[in-house]
């Protein structure tokens, strides 16, 4: 299927994009909605994506899969834009010793956070500095392997496995603090 | 909670997180857990995370988006990259570079044929050319236009005095 299709792009066939973007379109939109968090910006990068990988169509690899290249482009795309935007810059980094006084916290599924709505989990991930909520859009919002994610994300898969996880502290300790301020 | 703990539940982090174990690491992990209740309430908690991340992060409300109008304008601007991309060059280039060649064609015969107004036709054709010297392409196309109006001009006038003698 997926060499099929790249074959048909690589031939440069119309009809072949189309049908990945009926296929592939909605989780292009939803992965670059959790990294830019702003819906114009989503739209514009579906779009773009798609003419990326129309562009490039004579490179691509039948042995690779089609959705990590996309999820690839849509990452790339999402930063240069909230680059060019300056809208992350100083939510890039997180205070070493905020970090460190998250480290503590058990799950977000443990038994005292357990009360927990979807809504505090989006908005806390809305905090999250842009490298992280991108590992884990791709790991939750994808089913992107580590490999993958590295991939996509052009790092070691090591650093991949350290950011889910500092990313996931960094959850634990906003919603655990934020749950113990509404019950005091 | 035993000294284990600390590292089963790192372990037990890793493979929340999707990173794989060794085989041996597994059969550890599934004894240790049989064992320590609060290791085993731990694995849980980390199951019920990864559940609502992913419930979370699959809950994006998409239902504004028309992806059908995103599929027409994806095509509609892969139509005029295209278009742009062949037509552009050749269809401002070819018409004025033809034309050009064949004033100097013109040229050439006339003033083969002894008529001195031929230097005006080949001034027409070198005009012709001048407004695409924006890129070196363009410029190195209509600079060869030039030349061989130039040297049919040369050639002809040459041949002509030939004939005279």
């Amino acid at each position: 299927m997926n060499e099929d299709l790249v074959n048909r792009l690589a031939g440069g066939d119309r009809q072949a994009l189309d049908q990945l973007f009926c296929e592939a379109a909605r989780d292009v939109y939803r992965l670059a909605l959790r990294i830019g968090r702003d819906r114009e910006l989503a739209e514009d990068v579906t779009q773009d994506a798609f003419i990326r990988l129309w562009e490039t169509r004579h490179r691509l690899d039948p042995e690779r899969s089609v959705k990590g290249l996309l999820a690839k482009i849509t990452v790339n795309l999402c930063l240069d834009r909230l680059r060019q935007a300056s809208r992350h810059r100083t939510a890039d980094f997180v205070d070493e010793a905020e970090m460190e006084s998250l480290v503590a916290h058990g799950p977000i599924g443990s038994v005292e956070t357990r009360s927990l709505d979807r809504l505090a989990i989006d908005q806390a991930l809305g905090r999250l500095p842009v490298i992280y909520r991108t590992v884990l859009a791709l790991r939750y919002g994808q089913d992107l392997s580590y490999q993958e994610i590295a991939d996509a994300v052009a790092i070691s898969v090591q650093a991949v496995a350290l950011r889910i996880h500092r990313a996931k502290q960094l959850l634990r300790g906003w919603l655990d603090r934020d749950s113990k301020k509404e019950t005091s | 909670m035993t000294s284990d703990c600390k590292w089963i539940r790192e372990q037990l982090e890793m493979k929340s997180s999707g990173g794989g174990l060794p085989e041996l690491q597994q059969k550890e992990l599934q004894h240790h857990l049989t064992e320590c209740s609060a290791c085993a309430r731990f694995s849980l908690s980390l199951a019920a995370e990864d559940r609502l991340l992913g419930e979370v992060h699959r809950s994006v409300d998409d239902e504004e988006v028309d992806f059908q109008e995103l599929a027409d304008r994806l095509n509609r601007k892969l139509d005029a990259l295209e278009g742009r991309r062949t037509d552009g060059f050749w269809a401002r280039v070819a018409p004025w570079s033809v034309l050009a060649l064949g004033f100097s064609i013109l040229a050439g015969l006339l003033n083969l044929a002894g008529f001195d107004g031929s230097r005006v036709v080949e001034q027409v054709a070198r005009d012709l050319c001048s407004p695409h010297r924006a890129t070196v392409l363009v410029g190195s196309l209509t600079s060869g236009i030039v030349v061989c109006a130039v040297l049919s001009w040369l050639i002809s006038r040459a041949v002509f005095r030939l004939a005279i003698k």
